[in-house]
């Protein structure tokens, strides 16, 4: 349990740093720079690389999965730019949820932290990221149980639960902001 | 040039000579002065085979006025159309391509209305955001050369 928080407390802390970021609203702030050829470029090959994941997964080849999207992760960006950050974040969700698939919850959980480095801001992307996180805690709960472990199982769960519960807030928040009329006549008597 | 006396007199055996050799030459049509004084007083028709011949042929060729008439329309219209976008960009009308807005890289946030499934759609979501930003580079595209896409 305390290790959950603490893992939850200091993602937390980290937020709201990096320069893509706008401070005021925690989330990512719009680039002077005009979309342009390059971002298209960066975009294309993204996509292209997880339609190439998704080949493999259909196909029942998961770590070839794994290989087309450590791909994306490893190749250098052209510059700083929010889609750039949220697709990566996105991508490191989709490994995180293949590695914890596999087994490999550490991993699992270290592709979780590299994508909440790059989606500091609330959004979907974050809170995503924490539900995937309680996925892998899940997962890594029902290893332990099967293994014996009782305490560690219950350790894991609690996490889980802790990190569900981060993404539900993170949820609530975005939504609020994107939907101010519909929050607002919701909380209504 | 005679005087009106000299036009009195009796014609001279020359002057009976050369009037003889212009009635024959009329009369045989050979000589190109004499010709052309009779088709102006009294033009003869076009004999059928002749006219006939002149009519296939202008048919067939190409007809070198229209062309010279077309460009020389579109040539004007051309300088009109040149005159007129000055104009439009002098007064204002049409913008320059220097200022009109682009799309600048932001979150993709506002493409998506609701949170993400817990697992899965990665995919999807990488295709909207390409597709999203595909349609902002072409507005650029569009903005940068003054037109509205």
């Amino acid at each position: 349990m305390t290790r959950g928080w603490l893992l939850i407390a200091s993602l937390a802390i980290a937020g709201c740093a990096r320069s893509s970021v706008d401070p005021a609203r925690c989330e990512p702030a719009a680039s002077a720079t005009p979309v342009d050829a390059v971002l298209l470029a960066y975009l294309s090959k993204a996509r292209a690389l997880h339609l190439e994941a998704d080949v493999a997964e259909a196909a029942g080849d998961p770590p070839r999965a794994v290989a087309a999207l450590e791909r994306l992760i490893t190749a250098s960006t052209p510059r700083p730019a929010p889609e750039i950050d949220e697709v990566l974040a996105d991508t490191r969700a989709r490994l995180a949820e293949l590695r914890a698939r596999a087994g490999d919850f550490d991993a699992a959980e270290r592709d979780v932290r590299a994508g909440l480095e790059r989606a500091r801001g609330e959004s979907y992307f974050r809170g995503h990221l924490y539900e995937v996180l309680g996925l892998v805690e899940e997962r890594r709960a029902a290893a332990h149980e099967k293994a014996g472990r009782a305490a560690d199982a219950k350790a894991a769960r609690a996490r889980a639960v802790d990190a569900s519960e981060e993404a539900i807030k993170i949820q609530e928040r975005v939504l609020e902001r994107v939907t101010p009329a519909a929050s607002s006549s919701a909380r209504r008597p | 040039m005679k005087d009106h006396d000299e036009l009195d007199l009796p014609p001279t055996e020359d002057e009976l000579r050369e009037a003889a050799a212009l009635r024959d030459a009329l009369e045989r049509g050979g000589e190109p002065f004499a010709t052309a004084l009779r088709a102006a007083y009294a033009p003869p028709s076009l004999p059928e085979e002749r006219h006939r011949q002149l009519v296939d042929a202008a048919l067939a060729a190409p007809a070198p006025r229209g062309r010279v008439i077309r460009v020389a329309f579109g040539v004007g219209a051309a300088f009109v159309a040149a005159a007129a976008a000055a104009v439009m960009v002098a007064s204002g009308s049409l913008a320059p391509p220097h200022d009109a807005p682009l799309s600048v890289s932001r979150s993709t946030e506002a493409l998506f209305d609701q949170p993400f499934p817990r697992e899965g759609g990665t995919s999807a979501r990488v295709e909207r955001i390409a597709r999203a930003r595909q349609r902002d580079l072409r507005r650029n595209q569009y903005a940068r050369w003054g037109l509205k896409p």
